[in-house]
């Protein structure tokens, strides 16, 4: 918190020192000072720690959560990764309006760009920690639909898994104590007869914590890979570095065009009032009215639910934080009659790439997403009478769509680094950069 | 870099760098006029969506001394042109008698926010007890 605002000084003051260039004058006289400000926060800084998971910086952690994030095992049909959704070449997505895992899936794939930085997890925020969050696809019938049991037997019988476990997290059960382990097993309470229930069931409580732990290790180590994806080398971050030092090079990283359209954003538009700060995003949750063909969805109502109920949440047994303010965010959520049909807020960093668009990915292009933010035709009615006021029509002539747009492209991040790319991807990427020299 | 820009860089981030509450209380006084509210937001100004904290002090409305009455308090924030407010509850903790310290403070959006504090207090009536609530609402631009 300290540390954004000092930057923020640190910006201002050289702004006020370097702006002796009648280009840098120029260029910052396009924005208020309001709109100034508010550009110069979305200059991105490291995460703040996840106290929940004291592994996140470890790189035997972060080696075995690169290895479990692209690991096709950890699904029912042995099909499917994190990485099948999460495609680095898209922007951390997949391209489609529903994620198909197993099945196809209810839910659009969110992006994973700078992911450390939210609050909440998932468009409805049931999850309050990347390793948390981690957990849930793996075992969802739809995603992954693995199980806790299957990811510790892969864990435990390769050899280059189970040696990087033990390096992080201590030895993991020896075989004889895992025979006693049925193949796959979790939780499945409200299917009685399931087999994962069954198998579930069919272990001791002591069983089911140990297995819980190991689980939870699993997703600390993908959670740690995941927070190595982050990226603030767009052109706008080039432009907001240019807007602190003066440098021309730095100010002309945007066209005039992506200028206008981010006096637009920050400014008339009040695309700011939710898409603020370092990831273009509040982190919470609003009902934008999004078309839709059904029923209200539940949103963050049920998010909020599912969040106070998982025992992998930050108040858990499995979290690392046992301080007195652990769990702070936890124990101040609220839980209102607002929060049916609202989803977080997309961050927009490289949001170029992640196409389609909104929770439902009701919009193809970005075109159609400012179309939307125009004109509100085909907007879904608000959930409630006295929902987000402020979403009114903005009536943007052809000229202001384009500025937006443009401005929305010059956060396209760079292609992520063969460092998080898989094992084998990274290493046919190396070849190719090798020899093109 | 000159000296007098030195001078006003190294206060700048003594400023930023300082946890201080607002040197000037927000204040107002309950619907009733019974009590006089004091409330001073911990960092000041009040950073975007981040947490803050708020102390509240209340004094009696006729004679201006600090209240000593045994109350509840409810803090709340609402955002009256956007139809919404915060997205926490807070948690009020009584400090000492008439002093309050309210965490779970957050302000996600920027624009007008609206302060609400109740006041419940119990009176006696004749021969039995009967609970009586007053409120304000402090606006804060942010």
């Amino acid at each position: 918190m300290k540390r954004s605002r000092v930057l923020l000084a640190l910006a201002v003051l050289c702004t006020a020192s370097c702006f002796g260039n009648s280009a840098a004058e120029e260029v910052r006289a396009q924005f208020t000072e309001r709109e100034l400000a508010r550009i110069l926060r979305t200059a991105l800084v490291a995460p703040m720690p996840d106290p929940t998971n004291a592994f996140e910086g470890n790189a035997d952690a972060i080696d075995l959560g690169r290895r479990l994030f692209y690991d096709q095992r950890l699904s029912g049909n042995g099909e499917v990764s994190c990485a099948s959704c999460h495609d680095p070449a898209q922007g951390w997505t997949d391209g489609r309006q529903k994620a198909v895992g197993v099945n196809e899936t209810g839910a659009h794939t969110p992006a994973l760009t700078n992911v450390a930085h939210n609050r909440w997890f998932f468009w409805d925020g049931r999850a309050d920690s990347l390793w948390s969050q981690a957990l849930q696809p793996i075992e969802h019938p739809d995603e992954q639909g693995g199980s806790r049991l299957q990811t510790l037997h892969l864990l435990a019988e390769d050899p280059d898994l189970a040696e990087l476990y033990g390096r992080v997290f201590g030895e993991l059960p020896q075989e004889e104590v895992r025979e006693a382990y049925p193949r796959n097993g979790r939780p499945v309470p409200e299917e009685p007869e399931h087999a994962h229930q069954l198998a579930w069931a069919s272990l001791s409580e002591q069983q089911q914590q140990e297995v819980n732990l190991i689980f939870s290790n699993a997703g600390k180590a993908i959670a740690a890979f995941e927070r190595c994806i982050t990226t603030n080398s767009t052109a706008f971050d080039r432009f907001v570095d240019g807007l602190r030092t003066g440098d021309a090079d730095d100010l002309a990283a945007i066209s005039a065009e992506a200028r206008s359209g981010a006096a637009l954003f920050f400014g008339e538009a009040r695309c700011h009032l939710c898409h603020s700060g370092q990831m273009l995003s509040d982190l919470e949750f609003h009902d934008v009215r999004v078309p839709r063909s059904g029923d209200v969805e539940p949103g963050r109502w049920d998010g909020i639910a599912a969040l106070v109920a998982d025992p992998f949440n930050g108040a858990g047994v499995y979290s690392d934080d046992k301080s007195q303010s652990a769990n702070v965010e936890l124990r101040h959520l609220r839980r209102t009659r607002h929060n049916a049909g609202e989803f977080k807020t997309p961050s927009l960093r490289d949001v170029s790439r992640t196409a389609p668009y909104m929770h439902s990915g009701a919009f193809s292009t970005l075109e159609e997403v400012v179309e939307h933010y125009s004109t509100l035709e085909g907007a879904a009615p608000f959930t409630h009478e006295d929902s987000e006021r402020v979403l009114i029509p903005l009536n943007l002539d052809q000229a202001e769509k384009r500025q937006l747009v443009a401005f929305l492209r010059s956060l396209t991040a760079p292609l992520p680094a063969p460092s998080l790319l898989a094992p084998a991807a990274a290493l046919k990427q190396s070849v190719v950069a090798n020899h093109n020299l | 870099m000159p000296k007098c820009l030195s001078v006003l860089f190294a206060l700048t981030l003594v400023a930023c760098g300082a946890n201080s509450p607002s040197p000037v209380p927000l204040a107002g006084r309950t619907k009733s006029g019974s009590c006089l509210v004091e409330v001073r937001p911990t960092p000041w100004p009040i950073p975007l969506n981040e947490p803050f904290e708020l102390t509240v002090e209340l004094f009696d409305g006729v004679t201006g001394e600090r209240s000593e009455s045994q109350v509840f308090l409810e803090v709340d924030a609402w955002m009256p042109s956007h139809g919404h407010g915060m997205l926490r509850k807070t948690r009020v903790q009584q400090v000492e008698p008439g002093q309050y310290q309210v965490s779970g403070m957050l302000f996600h959006m920027e624009g007008e926010w609206e302060l609400r504090i109740a006041i419940a207090q119990q009176q006696a009536n004749g021969d039995f007890f009967q609970v009586v609530r007053d409120e304000l609402a402090l606006p804060i631009e942010l």
